[in-house]
């Protein structure tokens, strides 16, 4: 397990500077417990907001709740908070090409009764 | 097995320059497999999106067959799973092998109690004629609904198993590959960060799939709108 | 003379120029183990080039048949629902087994890491997995030509290849299905690569355009193929499970599958055309011994289209039942992308300008490939344009247009690039007049096959069809006889490159004087392609530095 290949010398020396890095980490955990604490208290609120009679906005409410635990699962226990600015750009053109399929596919559907009448018929 | 912190290092693969090139390379390229993940599942929740818009009554209907207390015990089994995720990168990171082993197994254990209620769900589904092409024919809706709303409901429920499929065979892979790296931290006495990491980013992306498949497919009329 | 002639006539520095290098990568073991289980991105390149090259003359062959039964108004040759398999079958492969591969999984393969100064992919074992997976999936599209074929042609449009063909639409989806992981799995290694593991000094905008362009393709690949995926999956439970996710008579939307598989489908034919750009824009430069014009801007250009490619997938579903608006929308903003494409064509022929051009079998083709594509892409502007396109759309017009970029432009740089990169990959020239005749044949046999196509679409010849009016006779007879003059052209180089092997000049490490990294090591390249990691200190394309200041 270690073994190493490395191509000069130099890099060598470098390679065990990063072997201690167990040492350097400082432990995430209570965190990730005040976390876990909130998206249970969030999933129970998605229940009971699930049950009240909101009409149109049952739908947006849940997806509201479900967005704010997505976004909490993304930034702390994925870390994406304290990623490098490539993480953020893969993850904001990940959001951005998913929204393109939907909205670009919906400007059909819902403009399907916009115009009806060809000019010259 | 001691609680020691780890004295060795990775194995440094031979193409890279050095362990933090490699480590920022299995990262990006786990991120970018997760941009292909969202991707995939997104084309499907275009296609459920519209015919949630289109059929919304169907989909209310199909949605009431299910049952919402199981979709609740599972959200809370993988965000429960999320964190024993967590916590195992964490120990990882430490050098910590015992209690990341454990937290693995926890969560391998978590994932597999998911993965039971949705058999258990399923089995109910196929005894109650909601599986659309193994003789779909639910009692009360055959009797309540006409052909054409009963398409809508069945449509659902197409997307439903879908979905969830698609989704635990996502569980399944992570359940083993979790397995599989667990066995490997013990047989060598050692863990890489980074795999682990790795492996927990893939962990939590199955689980937020999960956080919006819940309330779009359990969620939609329990207070009997419409 | 010729630029190979002139570079073996200077002095060279350093490096032997006439000797094979003994240990090379194609050398350094034998076992047909060290080729299957290698990691080496070359050899994983030579794989790749064997099996699309494999595929190329199967999708070829059906495009034969076709052209052979087009020569008559009656359909003689084959019957419709035999035609019908044809034309799918030349699609499907052609589309998924060789245009999409050919250049990222041959020449980016072998040059990516090179021409940033790395030793290999990001992820090497991945590299190989996609070439399995890859195989996989061509076994399965095999499997579906062998068992009879799948008649739905290779856009497998809904509810007929969902609901009523009784082809093995299966087998082909699945095979495309598998294929389109391998294609994810490259462009993820590809991203990683270009990010993480650039030589020091090797800055983005010292990298050569090739990159570019695989780093734009490798975006597509990660954002558009999974939604092909999914889609294809959804068609398969339809089929399986006879439900009604696209079948109208069972609540479902046909158009919904033409959202979602255009949605991967438009971006596909910017994966098949931006890596011939990028091998356009490694051939100029060195053939009219002149930098680049515009190099950000070439760079830029790439990622534009890439990311516009995205937007604009409605312009395929103008007549299927999409709403006007939607498709007023697609209509501009396919448009748009016009503009970094003539962009991009603008600056070729500016780095031409004053250029000391030489007519060396891979200028011959990247010129062919300006000329073709400009044509391919004015008349994409054509078919945007709503009111044009209700008249031709399912016509020849588009079977022109859509040729001119896949054949006239891709074909060619793929062709163009691995003459030019051939010295490098196996360490001998090929037969400079044998490649100048090949080129030129499939230059006038591209123009005879397809030019008439865009006369016969215009006058209303639709597509998919084995049989047609008698009056359009004599531009089916032009365009057949053209196909039989492109076929010698792509046979040629079967044939010379492969003598090559055996009793090709020693080419030595620059026979062209190219400038990029991979110039630098010898020809073919050791393993590990640099004894050590280059440092890189200069922009690329300093063709004017090396010569001396142009006349």
């Amino acid at each position: 397990m270690t073994t190493h290949t490395t191509s000069a010398p130099a890099e060598h020396a470098q390679v065990h500077a990063h072997a201690h890095e167990g040492n350097g980490h400082h432990s995430h955990r209570s965190l990730y417990l005040k976390i876990f604490g909130v998206l249970m208290v969030l999933l129970v609120l998605t229940m009971v907001a699930a049950f009240l009679p909101l009409g149109q906005l049952n739908v947006v409410v849940a997806l509201a709740i479900a967005m704010i635990k997505a976004a909490l699962i993304l930034m702390f226990f994925m870390h994406f908070r304290d990623s490098d600015h490539l993480t953020w750009l893969v993850g904001a053109a990940t959001v951005a090409w998913f929204l393109i399929l939907i909205a670009l596919t919906f400007q059909d559907y819902l403009s399907r009764d916009m115009i009806t009448s060809i000019p010259g018929k | 097995m001691s609680n020691a912190v780890v004295q060795e290092e990775p194995a440094l693969l031979s193409h890279f320059d050095d362990l933090q090139q490699q480590d920022d390379s299995t990262k990006l390229g786990m991120w970018t497999f997760l941009a292909t993940e969202v991707m995939f599942f997104g084309g499907m929740f275009l296609a459920y999106i519209l015919f949630r818009w289109k059929y919304h009554a169907g989909f209310a209907e199909g949605s009431l067959e299910l049952i919402w207390q199981a979709g609740f015990i599972n959200t809370g089994v993988l965000l429960c799973s999320s964190l024993s995720m967590a916590l195992a990168v964490d120990f990882a990171k430490l050098g910590k092998l015992r209690p990341l082993l454990i937290n693995l197994v926890i969560t391998m254990i978590l994932g597999s109690i998911f993965l039971g209620v949705k058999a258990v769900e399923y089995s109910i589904d196929y005894r109650d004629h909601l599986i659309p092409g193994l003789d779909f024919a639910p009692h009360k809706l055959v009797e309540k609904l006409d052909a054409a709303e009963l398409g809508h409901v069945k449509l659902f429920f197409v997307l439903y198993f879908a979905m969830t499929g698609l989704h635990a065979l996502h569980m399944v892979i992570g359940i083993a590959a979790i397995g599989i790296l667990a066995f490997m931290i013990y047989r060598n006495k050692f863990a890489d960060g980074t795999t682990v990491e790795s492996l927990g980013l893939y962990w939590h992306f199955v689980d937020l799939v999960w956080v919006f498949l819940f309330p779009l497919l359990y969620l939609i009329d329990l207070n009997h709108n419409t | 003379m010729s630029i190979a002639e002139e570079t073996r006539t200077q002095t060279q520095q350093g490096v032997a120029t006439s000797t094979y290098p003994k240990s090379n990568y194609l050398t350094s073991e034998h076992t047909v183990a060290s080729w299957l289980l290698t990691t080496d991105h070359k050899r994983i390149g030579i794989l790749y080039m064997i099996s699309i090259t494999f595929f190329f003359f199967i999708g070829g062959s059906a495009a034969t048949l076709m052209r052979l039964e087009l020569m008559t108004p009656r359909g003689d040759l084959l019957r419709s629902d035999l035609y019908n398999r044809m034309f799918t079958l030349h699609g499907i492969v052609m589309v998924f087994f060789f245009l999409v591969p050919a250049i990222p999984a041959v020449l980016g393969n072998f040059f990516l890491p090179m021409m940033i100064g790395a030793r290999d992919l990001a992820f090497p074992r991945i590299n190989l997995l996609s070439w399995y997976i890859y195989i996989a999936g061509g076994l399965f599209a095999l499997a579906a030509i062998l068992w009879g074929g799948v008649d739905t042609g290779w856009t497998f449009y809904t509810p007929y290849s969902s609901m009523y063909s009784n082809t093995n639409v299966l087998l082909a989806a699945t095979g495309v299905f598998i294929a389109g992981f391998s294609s994810i799995l490259t462009g993820l290694n590809f991203i990683v690569t270009v990010h993480k593991m650039r030589a020091p000094g090797m800055t983005w905008f010292r990298m050569p355009l090739f990159v570019w362009a695989m780093y734009a393709t490798s975006i597509i690949m990660i954002l558009g193929t999974p939604v092909l995926a999914i889609t294809l999956f959804l068609l398969a439970l339809e089929r399986v499970m006879r439900v009604g996710i696209f079948d109208p008579a069972l609540g479902g939307d046909p158009i919904l599958f033409q959202h979602l598989f255009w949605f991967y489908s438009h971006p596909a034919v910017y994966i098949m055309i931006i890596p011939g750009f990028g091998v356009v824009n490694e051939i100029v430069p060195c053939f009219s011994r002149r930098k680049i014009f515009g190099y950000r801007f070439m760079a830029v250009a790439m990622m534009a289209i890439a990311i516009l490619g995205f937007l604009v997938w409605g312009h395929h579903m103008f007549v299927s039942g999409q709403s006007m608006y939607a498709g007023i929308v697609f209509s501009i903003i396919s448009f748009l992308i016009g503009v970094p494409t003539a962009i991009k064509v603008f600056n070729w022929v500016t780095t031409l300008y004053k250029g000391s051009v030489s007519a060396d079998t891979p200028m011959l083709y990247a010129l062919g490939f300006i000329g073709l594509f400009l044509i391919g892409g004015l008349t994409g502007l054509m078919l945007s344009t709503l009111a044009v396109d209700v008249h031709v759309h399912d016509t020849y017009f588009v079977v022109a247009h859509f040729h001119y970029i896949m054949v006239g432009g891709q074909v060619m740089a793929y062709l163009g690039g691995i003459h030019f990169w051939w010295p490098k990959i196996t360490g001998r020239m090929y037969p400079e007049i044998w490649g100048k005749l090949s080129a030129l044949l499939v230059f006038v046999g591209f123009n005879l096959t397809f030019f008439p196509q865009f006369v016969l679409g215009y006058l209303g010849m639709p597509r998919r069809y084995h049989e047609y009016p008698a009056e359009f006779q004599v531009f089916n007879v032009l365009s057949s006889a053209g196909a039989s003059i492109l076929a010698v052209g792509y046979v040629l180089p079967l044939v010379y490159l492969l003598l090559s092997l055996k009793y090709g000049k020693i080419a030595g490490p620059n026979p062209w004087g190219a400038t990029g990294l991979e110039w630098q090591t010898p020809s073919p390249p050791t393993t590990h392609n640099f004894e050590e990691t280059p440092i890189v200190t200069e922009d690329p394309y300093e063709y004017e530095i090396q010569e001396g200041p142009s006349v």
